[in-house]
This record gives C-alpha cells, sequence and structure tokens, in this order.
C-alpha cells in the first residue's frame, strides 16, 4: 500500500466493483464458477421486456430454475419471478437482506440471509423447510478502515456488499459467514456437517474441484478444504495492509479451471494457484485496484474487471499475460463478467450492464437504468464516471459513507448477469430486476 | 441505450396511436385494477411507488404497495377506496409508525391516464403521479390454514438469554376461525403471557409470533418425536430453545 493509494482514499476516497453468472441454478454456473454458459446472450439491446420491483437493492445474483429467475433482495426476501411474463410466483420471507446469490438442488432453494441464517426453502412453493443458524453475520470492519476519521474509529465496510453465495456439492451446502467460518451443512436435514474458522469474515462464495472447496476470506488468505471433511489443505497468503486495511482481503470468488485457482483480491492483484498444492503460478497487479469481480475463465483466457481503475481485461490462463488488448468499463466494477457464447456480459456500478464482444472486447451495447440517465444529485460525470470529488466531501467516516452510499443512486449493478433463452437477466441497486433481450 | 419498459400494442399508426391513448385514459377513468408506478415528490426525497390495484373474487377492492430502497414489498393497503375516477390508499403498514404518520394516496384519473394527486404523510402533503405499468400483481397474505393434531396442546421449554433462564409453556389449539394460535407463558424474574396470534405450520418446520411482543419461536418439527428445535428471538436477541410436547395434552 502506498501514500498514493492513501492519498486517494482520503481525496476521492473508495472504490468499487460487483459479480455476473449464468444460466444455471447456482452462484457463476457451476461449482467450478467459471461463470461460462453455453447460452447466447443478445449482440444487439432490443428492450427490457420485464422490469420487477422489489423493496430493496439487489445484489443477489439470479438463477434459474423451471422457467422461473430466482434471487434475493436487500429487502428480505427470496424472489421467483417466472422469466416468461415476470410475474411472481412466490416471495419467502427471510430476516435480513438476501445479499447472496440463491442455489438450487433437488428442488431445494438455498439462500444466505443477514439475519444469520442459511434458508432451505422449496423450490415450488417457497416453504421454508430447515433454517441453519450461524454465530451471526456482520460486515468487515477495521480501525481507520479506508483512511477514514477519526482513524481510532472502528468503521463497517460498506464496499463489503456481499454475502457468500451458497454451493451445492455431495448433497452439501457450503457457504462462508460473517462468523469467520466456512460451514458445510446436509442438505437434506440442514444438519451441521463441519465447520472451519478463517481469521476473518468470509463473503467469498466457496468453488469446488476435485474434492476441494476454495474459498477466500478477509484476513488474506485462500483456503483449500477437504470437502468431505472440511480439512484444511492449504493456505495461500495474499496481501495485508495493517495500517487502513484497504488493500486486504477476499471478495472476489475463485474460479477453477484445468487445476488452476483463479481469484481476485482487494490486494491489487488477480491471483492464480495450483488447485493440489497452493502454489502462486502467476499474477497480474492491478496497481492497487481492488478486483472485487469474480473471473470468468474459458478456452485458456481468464476475464475480470477492476474496481478502482475500471479495467476491463483479459489474460492467458496459463501465464497471465494479455490476451486482449484492456478496456475501460468507465466505472467501479464488482460483479463478475458472464462469458455467453461470443459475447461476455459485465455489469457496473454506475448503472449500465455492458455486452462486449467476447474475441475483440468491444462494446456491442449498453443498457443503463433510468436512475443512471436522470443522473439526480450529479453522481456521474457527464463521461459516466463517478463524481468521486462531489460525492466526498471529506474523509471523516459519516461524510464519507454518505458519499458510498449517494452512489447507488444511479441503480448500481452489482449482480452478475444471468442468460437464458436468449434474455439477460440482472437485479439492480434501483431495487429491479430486469428482464433483457 | 434504453427502451420502454412497457408498450402500448398496437401503435403502429398515428390514429392507432390517438385512438390507444384515447383508450388508456379511458381505461383509467374506468377500471384502475393494475400496476402503477410513480413518484411522490418529496422535497429532497423523492419517493418510488409502486401500487397494485384489483378486484378479489368477490369483487371487493383490494391492493398491495411496493416501496423500492425503502424494503417495503407488498405491503398491504389500508381503506382503500375506488369511486369512478377518484382512488383513495392508506399506506400504513408501509411505514413504521405508520398509524401516527398517516401516510395516503389521494388520486385521479387525468386524461393521459396517469393516476395523479397527493401523497400526505405526518401533516405534508406532495404531488404525486403513478403510470400505469402492467397488470396488478397483488401481494395477498399467506394463506392461513388449520395447525394440526400434532402440533396442538401443551409444549414446554427453556431458554437462557442475557445469562438468564426462562421456563416456557406454549399451549396451542384452532380458533374459531379455523386457526392456530394459543398462549405463551414465559416464567423467569418474573411471568409474562403473551398471545400467540400467528401460527405457521409447514412439513418440515413452524414459526409461531406473538406480534404485540414481536417475539418468534420457529424450529424443525418433528411429529413422532413431539419436538420442536429451534429458537426464539424478540428483535435482535434469539437463544436455542427446544419444545418438548406434554403427554397427554394433543388437542385440536
Amino acid at each position: 500500500m502506498s501514500t498514493k493509494i492513501i492519498a486517494a482514499v482520503l481525496g476521492a476516497l473508495l472504490s468499487l466493483a460487483p459479480t455476473a453468472p449464468r444460466a444455471q441454478a447456482m452462484f457463476r454456473g457451476g461449482p467450478a464458477h467459471q461463470g461460462v454458459t453455453s447460452e447466447a446472450a443478445p449482440r444487439t439491446f432490443h428492450r427490457v421486456r420485464w422490469a420487477f420491483p422489489t423493496g430493496g437493492r439487489i445484489v443477489s445474483s439470479a438463477v434459474w430454475h423451471d422457467g422461473a429467475v430466482l434471487f434475493g433482495s436487500d429487502d428480505g426476501n427470496v424472489y421467483a419471478v417466472d422469466a416468461a411474463s415476470g410475474r411472481q410466483r412466490w416471495m419467502a420471507h427471510t430476516g435480513g437482506p438476501v445479499a447472496s446469490t440463491p442455489a438450487v438442488s433437488e428442488g431445494r432453494v438455498f439462500a444466505v440471509s443477514y439475519d444469520g441464517r442459511l434458508y432451505a426453502f422449496d423450490a415450488r412453493s417457497g416453504e421454508v423447510l430447515w433454517k441453519f443458524a450461524t454465530e451471526g453475520e456482520r460486515r468487515f470492519e477495521a480501525k481507520g478502515l479506508h483512511g477514514l476519521q477519526p482513524r481510532s474509529q472502528t468503521y463497517p465496510d460498506l464496499y463489503d456488499v456481499y454475502l457468500s453465495s451458497p454451493l451445492v456439492v455431495d448433497g452439501r451446502v457450503v457457504f462462508g459467514s460473517g462468523d469467520g467460518h466456512v460451514y458445510a451443512v446436509d442438505a437434506a436435514s440442514g444438519t451441521l456437517a463441519w465447520k472451519f474458522a478463517t481469521g476473518d469474515v468470509v463473503h467469498a462464495s466457496p468453488a469446488y474441484d476435485q474434492g476441494l472447496v476454495v474459498v477466500g476470506s478477509w484476513d488474506g488468505r485462500l483456503y483449500a478444504l477437504d470437502a468431505a471433511t472440511g480439512a484444511q489443505r492449504w493456505a495461500f497468503q495474499a496481501g495485508l495492509d495493517p495500517l487502513i486495511h484497504n488493500q486486504q482481503g477476499f471478495q472476489s470468488s475463485a474460479a477453477i479451471a484445468d487445476g488452476t485457482v483463479f481469484v481476485g483480491c482487494r490486494d491489487g492483484h488477480l491471483y492464480a494457484v495450483d488447485l493440489r498444492t497452493g502454489a502462486p503460478k502467476w499474477n497480474v497487479d492491478t496497481e492497487g485496484s481492488w478486483v472485487n469481480a469474480s473471473p470468468a475463465v474459458a478456452q485458456g483466457r481468464v476475464w475480470f474487471a477492476t474496481s478502482d481503475t475500471a479495467q476491463y481485461r483479459v489474460v492467458d490462463a496459463a501465464t497471465g499475460q494479455p490476451a486482449q488488448a484492456m478496456g475501460s468499463t468507465q466505472a467501479y466494477v464488482f460483479g463478475s463478467p458472464t462469458i455467453a457464447g461470443d459475447t461476455v456480459l459485465l455489469g457496473v456500478l454506475n448503472g449500465s450492464l455492458q455486452a462486449r464482444d467476447r474475441a475483440d472486447g468491444r462494446v456491442l451495447w449498453e443498457f443503463r437504468t433510468e436512475a443512471a440517465r436522470a443522473n439526480r444529485g450529479w453522481v456521474l460525470s457527464a463521461e459516466g464516471r463517478f463524481n468521486s470529488g462531489w460525492l466526498y466531501a471529506s474523509g471523516w467516516g459519516d461524510q464519507s459513507n454518505d458519499g458510498t452510499r449517494r452512489q447507488d443512486g444511479v441503480g448500481s449493478f452489482y449482480a452478475t448477469p444471468l442468460v437464458a433463452g436468449g434474455t439477460v437477466y440482472i437485479g439492480s441497486a434501483d431495487a429491479t430486476m430486469y428482464a433483457i433481450e | 441505450m434504453s427502451a420502454p419498459v412497457h408498450r402500448c400494442p398496437g401503435a403502429a399508426t398515428l390514429v392507432l396511436l390517438a385512438a390507444g391513448l384515447a383508450c388508456a385514459g379511458a381505461r383509467a377513468a374506468s377500471d384502475p385494477a393494475g400496476r402503477w408506478e410513480g413518484v411522490a415528490d418529496v422535497p429532497g426525497q423523492p419517493l418510488r411507488l409502486v401500487i397494485d390495484l384489483d378486484r378479489d373474487a368477490q369483487g371487493h377492492w383490494t391492493g398491495s404497495a411496493i416501496l423500492p430502497g425503502r424494503g417495503v414489498k407488498g405491503a398491504a393497503v389500508d381503506g382503500l377506496a375506488v369511486a369512478g375516477c377518484d382512488v383513495r390508499v392508506g399506506l400504513a403498514a408501509a411505514f413504521p409508525g405508520g398509524a401516527a404518520l398517516q401516510p395516503k394516496l389521494a388520486l385521479a384519473c387525468r386524461g393521459d391516464g396517469a393516476l395523479a394527486g397527493t401523497f400526505t404523510l405526518g401533516g405534508h402533503a406532495a404531488p404525486v403521479s403513478l403510470h400505469r405499468s402492467g397488470p396488478a400483481q397483488v401481494d395477498r397474505p399467506p394463506a392461513v390454514r388449520p395447525i394440526t393434531a400434532a402440533l396442538a396442546g401443551r409444549w414446554t421449554g427453556r431458554y437462557e438469554l442475557g445469562g438468564f433462564a426462562r421456563e416456557v409453556t406454549l399451549t396451542l389449539a384452532n380458533g374459531a376461525d379455523g386457526t392456530g394460535g394459543g398462549q405463551l407463558v414465559i416464567v423467569g424474574k418474573r411471568t409474562t403471557t403473551l398471545q400467540v396470534d400467528q401460527v405457521t405450520q409447514g412439513r418440515e418446520f413452524v414459526s409461531l409470533r406473538a406480534s404485540a411482543a414481536n417475539f418468534a419461536i420457529e424450529g424443525r418439527f418433528a411429529a413422532q418425536e413431539g419436538v420442536i428445535d429451534g429458537a426464539m428471538s424478540q428483535g435482535p436477541y434469539e437463544a436455542p430453545l427446544v419444545l418438548r410436547r406434554q403427554p397427554g395434552q394433543k388437542a385440536s
């Protein structure tokens, strides 16, 4: 962490970046979280087919089940919405914001809520089947976080927007918790199979391959756990930032392909790590810009995006070397890219959903929320970047946090696009789930 | 790049467009059933509103409200009155302390098909305009079913909160209206008696609520074993609680 970075934090303050999945019933499309679907995305924008309003910000990504899109909302509900009509099939209430992406397996829907519970719902009716209580949710927090003042104050990280999205593998639901544990729970009964303690909040989503569960923690370590027992196989230590805690922690979820784990980190790197040993293979240095988006991996290439520097990047999976010219997303990216046929979809926090050509990265079309177009309060510059100097009056905690909250006012896309039947489904911080074709 | 979420079908020609607009205005005037979306221009804090209005099976008006960004989805409306072009809607359930704030909408149809009027809350008033965005999707309260004989009866258990133990006796039965309810007696430093006004019995899971005290019990329900294995909660506070059926107390 450099003084340059601290100055940037104190001045224009803070950064962002989100996540994106595909037409299947789990975050990032499957246990390995590769973020690739065989579904074809529209190459041109036609219209918003329907828009489904909820009561709260949507950072959860949609998943597909039986002709419906399922997702959570910060209004505390999990929704099943008919994909064709946009009408609600059912709504299931939890005790807190559902900032995680549901997973569907064998007629059950699993979702994590800010009330500190993993829920199992009946996929047809939304009826609660069981709940599993953790030791409680919380955001990542630290004294003097991001350089906020007063520095002796402990601040919750407003950019810790997601909860861990459950992984379903071998009849167990695996997820991380704000209590610092990774849990494995029997999918049928909701009873604990094992739990593993990390050093801090776990809000990344576990990935799975070859008997290993791989998940990062806000303690700055990426863990590989035995899926059957929860025993640690290895841990990879990423960067730490003991002064302002800005440049540390895994918010990005790992993707696994061909024996390699790819994962972004808030320490300003994308890492490639050997799945069996945890040995580092290569990394991409983003010069301090968070990589909160979960990478997508397909055919020897890795797609990811950055937060503050708003970079759209494609690198070679074997070497980490650029495989495509770097593009700009204009604003922070937290959501993950979805590879859908020859198109890459990416949600941006400035309220735009971008569709890019997979081969060369050029923008094919862009959808902007009504709030982004209206840009009330000049949250965005005329170029679509965040007006940081306008939003953040100072580095004092309350004023800075107010600026962070105002950013969402443009309908930020924290979620990852789902593609099914030629339609893109994505939720926005404007509390709306969109079906775009 | 964007497009309207909802398009007016059949507006292929100017003639049809004009006819369609006139038709839309007339439809709003004659039948406000549908989903209405818009904004109340509260100074400095515009309030997004989604109001669903429809008739129930008996032909009575019913409705619900969504307040995007305020965490409200499907709040029941109150005092709903529809008289020709005039619509009155109460939104007490959509705001904390709503009964005191008395949030209300007073709307009338406009020539362009919108419903427009005034949003009032806490003695203030702001202009509001809603446009029809589709068919109604009224959120109705979940159907409440009678509890089974396996759940009815007397249950006892114990929980600890804040270092103090409480003994719990729960008595459940179906009321005259056919829905489950009962009484909860909690004995700690003192004895508290609560009325259980909501009982939701699923296949494997039971939720009980004493709304007046914001007290809830929920857990896995094992009918054969006579056990409800879960937790109590009151606001943010919760504690494990296992309730066991008392022998010979089965009732219906």
